[in-house]
C-alpha cells in the first residue's frame, strides 16, 4: 500500500465511530427504561435540533416550540424506536422534520428562513464596501434557499449546519448515499442558478 | 455546459469545489470554462459554509424543556411500576386468570354458534 499512514488513520477513525455508535446504542436500549440515559441523549442532540428547526421555521419561538414537541415525542416512541440500520440521530431528525413538514402545512406559511440571521453570523472582516457587500450576498443567498422545495432545504441544512456525511443525510431522508450526493450537485446548480437570475454572479 | 455535464464535472473534481483539502486532482486536462465552473461552485460553497452556522438555543429554553421531558419520563417510570410491577411478580396467577378468561370466552362463542345454527334449521 502506498499511503499507509493514511489507511491507518483511516481505519482508526473508522473504529473510533463504531465504538461511539455501540455505546450509543447501549445508552438507546437504557433510555428507554431510564430517564437519566434519555436525559442524555437530550443533551447530545438538543442544539443540532434545534438549529435545524431554527433555519426551517425562520424564528426563536417556534423552533422552541418545535423543538420541544420533538423530543416529547421521541420520549413517547422511544420504547418502539429499534435499530435496524437507521441511527438514533436520524430517528431523531425525522421526528423534527415531520413536526416542521406539519407545522408548514398547518399553518399554510411559505417556509421561512430567517431574514435576520446577522445576529447568529460570525462577525465578517474588511472595510465597510466589502461588510456590507458580504451581507448582501448572504442575504441573497438565505433568499434562494428558501426558495428550494424543502428536500433541497434539508440536504444544505444537514450539509452544512449539521457537516453530516452524505450517507447520513441518505438515513434522515430515507435515500441512498448515492441519492443525495445526486441531489446534492443538482441542488448546488439550482441555486447558483438562483442567484444568477436575482443578479449575483 | 449543461446540467447533465456539470453535474458530472462536479462529481469527478469535488475535492477542488467541495473545500476538501486532502483531495488532490489533476485539473491539467481541463478547459478554461470548466475550471471556472469549478471556481464558481467553490465560491458558492464557501459563501454557504460563512452563512449556515448552528444557531444556539437559549440556556433558559434547554434547562426548561431538561426538566419537563425528566419529569415526563419520571411519570411513566413509577406508572409503569404502580401498574406492570403486582403483574409481574404474580405472573403464574396473571397467566391463568388470563387464560381463564380466554377458555370462557372461546366456549361462550361456540356455545353461541351452536345455539344460532339450531335455531336456523
Amino acid at each position: 500500500m502506498t499511503n499507509g499512514p493514511f489507511v491507518q488513520t483511516d481505519l482508526a477513525a473508522h473504529a473510533a465511530a463504531r465504538v461511539e455508535d455501540e455505546s450509543e446504542a447501549r445508552l438507546v436500549e437504557r433510555a428507554k427504561s431510564d430517564p437519566q440515559a434519555f436525559g442524555q441523549l437530550y443533551e447530545r442532540y438538543v442544539d443540532r435540533i434545534y438549529s435545524y428547526v431554527f433555519y426551517r421555521t425562520g424564528n426563536q419561538q417556534e423552533a422552541e416550540d418545535l423543538t420541544a414537541k420533538t423530543f416529547h415525542k421521541a420520549l413517547d416512541h422511544i420504547g418502539r424506536y429499534d435499530n435496524r440500520g437507521v441511527p438514533f440521530s436520524a430517528w431523531l431528525y425525522r421526528i423534527a422534520h415531520n413536526l416542521v413538514a406539519n407545522w408548514h402545512r398547518d399553518g399554510a406559511r411559505r417556509q421561512e428562513l430567517p431574514l435576520e440571521p446577522q445576529a447568529h453570523l460570525a462577525p465578517a472582516r474588511g472595510r465597510p464596501e466589502q461588510l456590507a457587500e458580504a451581507s448582501e450576498e448572504r442575504e441573497a443567498l438565505l433568499g434562494a434557499i428558501r426558495r428550494l422545495p424543502s428536500d433541497r432545504q434539508q440536504l444544505l441544512l444537514l450539509k452544512f449546519i449539521d457537516s453530516l456525511p452524505n450517507a447520513q443525510i441518505g438515513d434522515i431522508m430515507g435515500r441512498s448515499e448515492g441519492a443525495i450526493k445526486s441531489l446534492y450537485h443538482r441542488t448546488l446548480i439550482a441555486l447558483r442558478d438562483d442567484l444568477t437570475t436575482h443578479g449575483f454572479s | 455546459m449543461n446540467k447533465l455535464a456539470l453535474e458530472r464535472l462536479l462529481s469527478r473534481y469535488a475535492g477542488v469545489w467541495s473545500g476538501d483539502s486532502g483531495a488532490i486532482d489533476d485539473l491539467s486536462d481541463l478547459s478554461p470554462a470548466a475550471r471556472a465552473e469549478l471556481d464558481s461552485m467553490a465560491r458558492l460553497v464557501g459563501l454557504l459554509n460563512s452563512t449556515l452556522e448552528p444557531v444556539a438555543p437559549r440556556d433558559a429554553f434547554v434547562g426548561e424543556l431538561r426538566r419537563s421531558l425528566l419529569a415526563e419520563a419520571l411519570q411513566r417510570q413509577s406508572w409503569r411500576a404502580a401498574y406492570f410491577g403486582p403483574l409481574r411478580r404474580h405472573w403464574k396467577l396473571t397467566a391463568a386468570a388470563t387464560a381463564s378468561g380466554v377458555s370462557v370466552a372461546a366456549l361462550s362463542a361456540v356455545s353461541a354458534a351452536i345455539w344460532y345454527r339450531g335455531r336456523n334449521l
